[in-house]
């Protein structure tokens, strides 16, 4: 229950910081996704089988900041959390043998896909006749190489902070779980 | 072998696109608006500490960034303080004209609104940004439908949501938005409407109306709640629509909406 607190106030504060840090930060369109970061960070490491329930929190929480229809994002980040693990299974034999290096490039990969997913989709909901007030910039400038670069940099700024605390919360699982059977 | 396409990750993968199409078709906006609002409520004060903290670190790497361009920077003030001392006397006589034009043509001055100052503690991350979010909600008086403006009675959008706490801003530049306008000087009236946040568009003028380079764009003040005679923006280029019955303006708006800190939501005109 403490690990699942931890990681909703983490998506929470990502979200937050998204919204109203990053803006004010980083010129129109170069503003980084910090929620998907961590997405992808979370499937590179236990795969899309036990992350998909973070990346549907994740990708529902960015709809309720972004003003979004419920589901937009849960549906970009599935796919990318899906190809990431895809990717990361096949990259890797073990976790121990993965190196920072194939992380950023799934971290760029994932920030490519999922600018390309969501001009996707908001094509297909301007095709439906949804007005669902979701603008995105053209998905192929010179802006989004630099958008990518920009997300790999917060991708290599939370990877220790987020690995600390991988362990931190494993090893406080451990205690809790042992609390629970020797009690 | 279908088995080993049908993965029980590609099932959960496609069952997770199946319901969140579902979501996003039927979309059930209101279904999610007390979710939403537990969630902008609870992030309220933070946004406004990251919100207000952002702006000074950014503030301060804009400082950094320009050191280098100082000394030239300094030249080139003193030369245009000189000059604008001397403009100075000319807009004060500018001014009084100004207000007495204003008051001809009917424009509703500042002191007749009921307004309600508000922050802005974040934005669209999105390119072209095209919503805004305020620390004002329903709890001060905040209604959806409600003008936003900025100083000087420049008109930037309205409430398109609002929260206990917070509310979020529609953007002119918001595909979105649409305001009756009129030409401030020649007096003819049109639609305003974002493209899709690139711009904003004086549509729907007819072909006999005449639209000039230059001229402001003001709200008509007809058909909703927005008050007559506030400022959108100056008219940059004129076109035809394709089919010819109608001109259409672009419009150069009058503050950068990226740039805005303080806001100004109309909550009635007082008579």
């Amino acid at each position: 229950m403490f690990q699942k607190i931890i990681i909703l106030l983490i998506i929470f504060f990502s979200a937050v910081i998204q919204v109203s840090v990053f803006p004010r930060l980083f010129p129109s369109g170069l503003s980084p996704e910090i929620v998907l970061m961590l997405v992808i960070f979370w499937t590179s490491r236990d795969g899309f089988e036990k992350t998909w329930p973070k990346a549907v929190l994740s990708g529902f929480m960015l709809d309720l900041f972004y003003f979004w229809p419920a589901g937009t994002n849960i549906i970009a980040f599935a796919l990318v959390s899906y190809g990431v693990g895809f990717f990361a299974r096949r990259f890797t034999i073990s976790q121990k043998n993965m190196g920072l290096l194939v992380l950023l490039l799934l971290s760029a990969m994932g920030s490519a896909a999922n600018s390309l997913i969501l001009l996707i989709l908001a094509k297909i909901y301007k095709g439906l006749g949804l007005e669902l007030g979701i603008f995105l910039p053209d998905f192929w400038n010179r802006m989004i190489f630099l958008k990518i670069l920009i997300d790999m940099l917060l991708f290599v700024m939370i990877y220790w902070p987020l690995s600390g605390l991988e362990r931190f919360l494993s090893f406080y699982g451990k205690k809790s779980m042992q609390g629970r059977f020797f009690k | 072998m279908p088995r080993k396409y049908l993965s029980p990750r590609l099932i959960k993968l496609m069952a997770i696109l199946a319901v969140c199409s579902l979501l996003v078709f039927l979309n059930p906006k209101q279904a999610f608006s007390p979710l939403r609002n537990f969630f902008l409520t609870a992030a309220y004060p933070f946004q406004k500490i990251f919100y207000i903290l952002s702006k000074k670190t950014g503030d301060t790497m804009e400082f950094l960034g320009s050191i280098s361009n100082l000394h030239a920077e300094n030249e080139r003030l003193i030369k245009e303080n000189s000059s604008l001392i001397s403009e100075i006397s000319n807009l004060r006589q500018e001014k009084k004209e100004n207000e007495n034009l204003r008051e001809q043509l009917g424009l509703i001055p500042k002191k007749k609104f009921d307004l309600e100052a508000a922050y802005v503690i974040g934005q669209d991350p999105q390119k072209f940004g095209s919503w805004l979010i305020i620390d004002k909600g329903t709890s001060s008086g905040i209604e959806a439908g409600m003008p936003v403006i900025v100083f000087q009675g420049i008109i930037i959008g309205r409430i398109s949501e609002a929260y206990l706490t917070s509310s979020k801003i529609e953007l002119l530049t918001n595909s979105l938005s649409s305001i009756n306008a009129s030409d401030s000087e020649t007096n003819s009236r049109g639609i305003v409407r974002g493209e899709f946040g690139l711009g904003v568009l004086l549509d729907m003028v007819a072909q006999t109306d005449v639209l000039n380079v230059g001229d402001e764009v003001v709200t008509s003040g007809l058909g909703s709640d927005v008050p007559k005679g506030l400022l959108i923006g100056k008219i940059q280029e004129i076109k035809t629509t394709q089919d010819k019955l109608f001109q259409q303006a672009l419009i150069v708006p009058s503050v950068r909406y990226s740039n805005l800190e303080t806001v100004f939501v109309i909550k009635k005109s007082i008579n």
